[in-house]
């Protein structure tokens, strides 16, 4: 049977698949192409990698273009992964006539993420 | 030919017979001087050489004396690195040296830079303890290097501080002496990402000194130091000047030159011209099979070999990464990492090209086309890298990756 490590993020069961490595000996996860893939909160906020491009919304806490989710003012990273929820307004799945204007308040929303009970 | 004169000048000049230039210069007692077919080069502010009999009358402790005495030959000051030849006839040019320790050492260098170090490492050790103090040094420097390889890290060690020791003791030596051991201690420490000798001198001290290719290999050397430095601009500055000039008539110099200017270009994010000095490399390279240098730089052409190499040439590849991982285990053994981490250890060389680039700023979509490869393939490499490192972040790999 795989080797697999659950996790739940702000509502959302994932399996993650492991693979053993020879070079480090660690269990290294296999994390999903959420792109291609996508999985979303209750709330409707897409589950990312954290090492996915950003997107055209992305910031840095300073305000600049960022590279990654993961320097992403708007993404919160679960603890001990590689994985988080992009909290960006514009990123929520919801359906077209109820999608919600941004502003600068929205911009500002930086929730603090769930428990995300590491299960092993 | 700038700054040589033919033996018959030289016999002119110090009023002996041109047999008898023939005669030191085969005897390497002449600094410097190269045979081109049957006859010699001499350079022209060479002295006329001393009668030895007399020099090994002096006493032993007299420094100076011994200084003089003990030959400086700069004919096998790693003859090989400072020979013009046309790729392709790398092995004939060898053969073409006088017998004895140039080209011994020679042939030693062509084993080293063709990937074959146990033979290199062979060849050298009768002159580690050599009069010759050209000799002796071009002896440690590939000793230390080929045995890094091969993973016999104390010989490697001995040989390195054998190269710090001849510089501390170059200091009340002739200008010749300290510019030769001035360069073969940087040589020894920048490629190995050592600190440099408290003792060196400024390079602009020592360059002028050294024949031409060498001075073209002191400059790669000087390159590679500023690209340590983060100085990419410099340092391709550097290179694009010394390829203008002579350096590019010398080979080896030529391929490691254009080789610390893929590193720059991939730093200044200008992949075209990385790709440009890459394959002038290779081509000079490749009709030899002149592969260590591509090994040895593996993880700083931010993933130029995987992208440019691989798809056309699969076996020299393979073969290049079986350099990387043997040069790579001796260096890590050789080296302090400022983290403390055996990066290379842990990844294989796929993700460390990636995760390198990525350390750079790259997007995952740039990365993807660079290295000719999907999005997804470059998200499992940037997915799995920080795992194995026990990071969290992409911007935490700067600390890994650039160090």
């Amino acid at each position: 049977m795989k080797k697999t490590r659950r996790y739940s993020i702000e509502g959302v069961q994932l399996e993650i698949p492991l693979h053993y490595d020879e070079l480090t000996g660690k269990e290294i996860e296999i994390i999903p192409d959420f792109i291609e893939n996508p999985v979303y909160t209750p709330e409707g906020c897409p589950v990312l990698f954290t090492g996915e491009d950003a997107c055209e919304y992305g910031e840095s806490p300073g305000g600049t273009p960022c590279i990654d989710c993961g320097a992403c003012r708007f993404y919160r990273q679960m603890p001990g992964t590689l994985i988080g929820v992009c909290g960006h307004q514009q990123k929520r799945h919801i359906s077209s006539t109820d999608k919600v204007q941004p502003t600068k308040e929205d911009d500002k929303d930086e929730k603090t993420i769930g428990s995300g009970n590491i299960k092993f | 030919m700038q700054n040589y004169q033919s033996s018959r000048d030289a016999a002119k000049k110090w009023g002996v017979s041109e047999r008898r230039i023939n005669q030191y210069c085969s005897e390497g007692r002449i600094p410097g001087a190269q045979r081109f077919g049957k006859s010699w080069a001499i350079p022209v502010d060479a002295e006329k050489p001393g009668d030895p009999r007399r020099s090994r009358q002096r006493p032993e402790s007299a420094p100076t004396q011994t200084a003089a005495g003990a030959v400086l030959d700069h004919a096998n000051l790693m003859p090989l690195m400072n020979t013009a030849f046309t790729p392709g006839r790398c092995r004939e040019a060898v053969e073409a040296m006088a017998a004895g320790p140039q080209r011994d050492i020679a042939l030693a260098e062509y084993h080293y830079f063709s990937g074959r170090p146990e033979e290199a490492a062979k060849e050298v050790e009768p002159y580690l303890s050599s009069p010759d103090i050209s000799a002796r040094l071009s002896a440690c420097l590939v000793y230390a290097y080929s045995n890094l390889s091969i993973g016999q890290i104390p010989r490697a060690k001995f040989a390195l501080n054998e190269l710090k020791s001849s510089l501390a003791a170059a200091g009340g030596q002739s200008p010749q002496f300290q510019a030769a051991s001035a360069f073969i201690a940087s040589t020894g420490a920048v490629l190995l990402h050592l600190p440099l000798p408290e003792e060196m001198p400024e390079a602009s001290s020592f360059l002028p000194l050294l024949p031409p290719g060498l001075r073209a290999f002191a400059l790669y050397v000087q390159a590679h130091y500023l690209y340590l430095k983060e100085e990419y601009a410099y340092s391709a500055g550097i290179v694009e000047a010394a390829l203008a000039m002579d350096a590019s008539r010398y080979p080896i110099p030529a391929i490691y030159l254009h080789l610390v200017a893929v590193m720059d270009y991939m730093s200044l994010k200008q992949p075209d011209r990385a790709k440009k000095h890459l394959l002038t490399a290779w081509g000079i390279a490749r009709p030899d099979d002149l592969i260590e240098g591509f090994g040895e730089h593996h993880g700083l052409l931010g993933a130029m070999l995987e992208a440019v190499i691989k798809p056309k040439w699969p076996e020299d590849f393979k073969r290049i990464i079986d350099i990387t991982y043997r040069f790579s285990s001796g260096w890590r053994r050789v080296h302090n990492p400022i983290t403390g981490h055996d990066v290379a250890d842990d990844l294989t060389t796929t993700e460390f090209a990636a995760a390198m680039l990525a350390a750079r700023g790259w997007t995952n979509q740039e990365i993807a086309q660079h290295m000719n490869i999907s999005a997804h393939t470059v998200k499992r490499y940037i997915s799995t890298v920080p795992q194995k490192l026990g990071i969290h972040q992409r911007q935490e790999l700067k600390k890994y990756m650039l160090k």
